[in-house]
């Protein structure tokens, strides 16, 4: 097979439109490279920048009642990855920072699309599109003619006669195209990685070496599959041109049509209540609750009884503690189940969505490769959900914490112009929660890594299975 | 003692038979050429001849070995020579040569490919040059040399002379004689009548799959044979 697949290897390289090919796919990766740098470096400082900012707000906040800062609100920041470098995923559309405030759970705001005109639809470059949409073009190129360009040139014939099996053929040509490419892949990769460590001068120390090795790891599955199924195609085909049809319409199908087909259908299958309806809702459940900001509300003066009764006074003012801020709390606590409860629906529907797709991809490798690649840079749905969910924690301990403070940190009931001391904001803890390992962030993505596994074992046996039983007349 | 035999060898592709009972028997060092219309199974017959497709009945021996039982034999023993010689355009004639007798497992010096290619008579100026500049005759030409190099006992050949150039014929029937004499056995199925009674010791003329005639060269004018051929077919 070595003899067979030098040969063939030699006979790729000599030809000028692949050439031409690699020169725009290098071109493609400086190109891609430098955009995806500046735009990384600009996004790190930019929101390191606000970030300083928002806590430095914070910490400056002149001496007032605690629940004044509830109301301030508090924006909260999805960091920013190093992997986001290389796949910036569904980012841009869900946003990555949040306005965290007391009374309301709010969505990610600000996402970079909502800044950008009409062409932001068309999405950005990075350097995981090439490799998911442009390369498999490539690997079509390389590879529709694979055998059946034997069979028109009547070389087929002959091969056999000098001893070469279909086997070799067959492995001879997925193994030098595969050579190819992943030279092409890995210098893009280097190559990407060193504007990264140039353009960003992020600290290579904290670079997720491991993610980064794994991440290229599933791109070289993904090319493989590709490379196996191209030639798997043109050997049954046996025709050149309508081998480069079927797998031009292959990569139409599952990169362009199936993927809006899916997003489509999915919103057919699982719908989102509407706008009007959710919000109406909402508000029903909200107000069966305790109403803080009503002292006059049944259910508020219902809580204030019971205070009563456990401290053993007869009116708020007796109280040793200020029951403004537990009502408020309580208030709080009971918003807390209700929309946890709504907006927990709308993401088990987002969650059935996103299965869908997940299932899908069992037939389409992109898909799969597009959710893994995503999962591992952090930039997909699921990392925002977890950034969306711990900044919600994070704003009930806020939230929680000021009406603590107001509660027993020495005011009475309806002292609403009670002030805390300067340096107690610097006992609020700034935002932050630990990065989810690798492992169990592709635990989210057992269908799709289940669905690259099978792609490889089913073409391997279908290319023993052909190699096997191939009719050369 | 014949070198190879076909005893009662058929290809029957569902109910139709494309080769029936065909019985024939070459010596080393003859050149036999098979004359028929189009589909009259002369490419069948080669097919099986080289293990390309299986016989539905019948046998194929080489020195009295069953081929069908030993297929490694055809490879180590046999060359095949296409009606239409592509090779790999983007290689040089002696890149191509070089290549496929690595296949056949020959691993031979630049110098000896050189003396191949000069055997089957390409000029040494087109050695190195890509075949996608070769004409017709001169792709034949790599063709035989691979054959030679391969030091095949049997050469089979589809319609070799198709398309070449009377010149090209000439250089091509030259070479296929000295083959012969220097004791390679051919097998050339051929339109081309003319070349056919300068070339071969034998003719066969096929129609329908059945071998219907069997002459020998000698005994026969090449307007004799055509006449025969056309009564024939």
């Amino acid at each position: 097979m070595k003899i067979i697949y030098l040969n063939i290897l030699k006979r790729i390289i000599r030809q000028k439109h692949l050439q031409l090919m690699s020169i725009i796919i290098v071109i493609l990766y400086i190109l891609v490279g430098i955009n995806s740098a500046i735009s990384y470096k600009n996004k790190i400082a930019l929101f390191d920048q606000a970030k300083a900012n928002v806590r430095k707000a914070w910490l400056n906040q002149p001496a007032q009642n605690p629940h004044s800062s509830a109301h301030y609100g508090h924006y909260v920041f999805q960091p920013v990855t190093a992997l986001n470098f290389l796949d910036n995923g569904v980012t841009d559309y869900l946003g990555s920072v949040l306005k965290l405030e007391g009374h309301r759970q709010n969505d990610a705001a600000f996402s970079p699309i909502m800044n950008n005109s009409e062409m932001a639809r068309l999405g950005e470059i990075n350097f995981s599109w090439v490799l998911q949409v442009l390369i498999p073009l490539f690997i079509i190129l390389m590879s529709f003619n694979s055998i059946s360009a034997e069979f028109e040139q009547n070389n087929i014939k002959l091969l056999k006669s000098q001893g070469a099996s279909i086997g070799q053929l067959l492995w001879g040509n997925v193994c030098s195209i595969l050579t190819i490419l992943l030279t092409l892949f890995l210098v893009g990769v280097f190559f990407i990685f060193i504007l990264y460590a140039l353009l960003t001068k992020q600290p290579l120390n904290t670079f997720p070496f491991s993610d980064f090795l794994i991440w290229i790891s599933t791109y070289m599955v993904y090319f493989f599959i590709l490379i196996l199924f191209s030639v798997i195609i043109s050997a049954l085909v046996k025709v050149s041109k309508l081998s480069f049809l079927i797998l031009l319409s292959f990569w139409v199908f599952s990169i362009i049509i199936l993927p809006k087909l899916i997003y489509s259908t999915s919103r057919i299958i699982y719908p989102y209540p509407s706008k009007q309806e959710f919000t109406k809702t909402l508000n029903e459940s909200r107000k069966k609750g305790i109403d803080g900001h009503d002292p006059m509300d049944q259910r508020a003066k219902q809580f204030n009884d019971s205070l009563l009764l456990k401290y053993n006074v007869k009116s708020l003012d007796e109280l040793p503690i200020n029951a403004d801020g537990l009502i408020m709390q309580a208030d709080e606590d009971y918003a807390n189940k209700v929309y946890d409860k709504h907006f927990s629906d709308i993401r088990t529907v987002t969650n059935n969505q996103n299965q869908l797709a997940s299932i899908i991809s069992i037939i389409n490798p992109f898909l799969a490769i597009k959710n893994i690649s995503m999962t591992i840079a952090q930039s997909d749905y699921n990392s925002n959900m977890i950034f969306l969910s711990e900044a919600e924690q994070y704003r009930r301990y806020l939230i929680k914490e000021l009406n603590t403070k107001m509660a027993y940190g020495g005011s009475k009931t309806g002292e609403w112009d009670w002030s805390v001391d300067v340096s107690y904001w610097n006992t609020v803890r700034d935002f932050s929660y630990p990065q989810a390992p690798l492992l169990k962030r592709l635990s989210y993505r057992k269908i799709e890594i289940i669905s690259l596994f099978l792609w490889v074992v089913i073409l391997i046996v279908s290319i023993k299975l052909i190699a096997r039983n191939y009719k050369i007349v | 003692m014949s070198l190879l035999q076909a005893i009662e060898l058929s290809k029957q592709y569902n109910d139709v038979y494309a080769l029936r009972n065909l019985n024939l028997s070459i010596n080393k060092g003859e050149i036999y050429c098979l004359l028929g219309q189009n589909g009259a199974g002369k490419t069948t017959t080669i097919n099986l001849m080289l293990g390309f497709v299986k016989p539905s009945a019948g046998k194929i021996l080489f020195n009295n070995i069953d081929l069908v039982e030993n297929p490694s034999l055809i490879n180590k023993h046999f060359a095949y020579i296409p009606e239409v010689v592509h090779l790999y355009g983007s290689l040089t004639g002696i890149e191509n040569l070089e290549f496929f007798s690595k296949i056949a497992g020959n691993h031979y010096a630049k110098n000896e490919l050189v003396n191949f290619l000069n055997e089957a008579g390409l000029q040494e100026s087109a050695h190195h040059k890509l075949m996608t500049s070769y004409s017709k005759g001169m792709r034949q030409k790599v063709a035989i040399a691979i054959a030679i190099a391969k030091r095949a006992d049997c050469i089979f050949m589809d319609e070799p002379t198709s398309g070449l150039d009377p010149k090209a014929t000439n250089d091509f029937i030259t070479i296929c004689k000295k083959l012969a004499k220097n004791g390679t056995t051919i097998f050339m199925a051929t339109h081309d009548i003319f070349n056919a009674v300068n070339v071969a010791n034998t003719i066969g003329i096929m129609r329908e799959g059945i071998l219907v005639n069997s002459i020998d060269s000698k005994s026969i004018t090449a307007t004799a044979l055509e006449k025969l051929y056309l009564e024939t077919i």
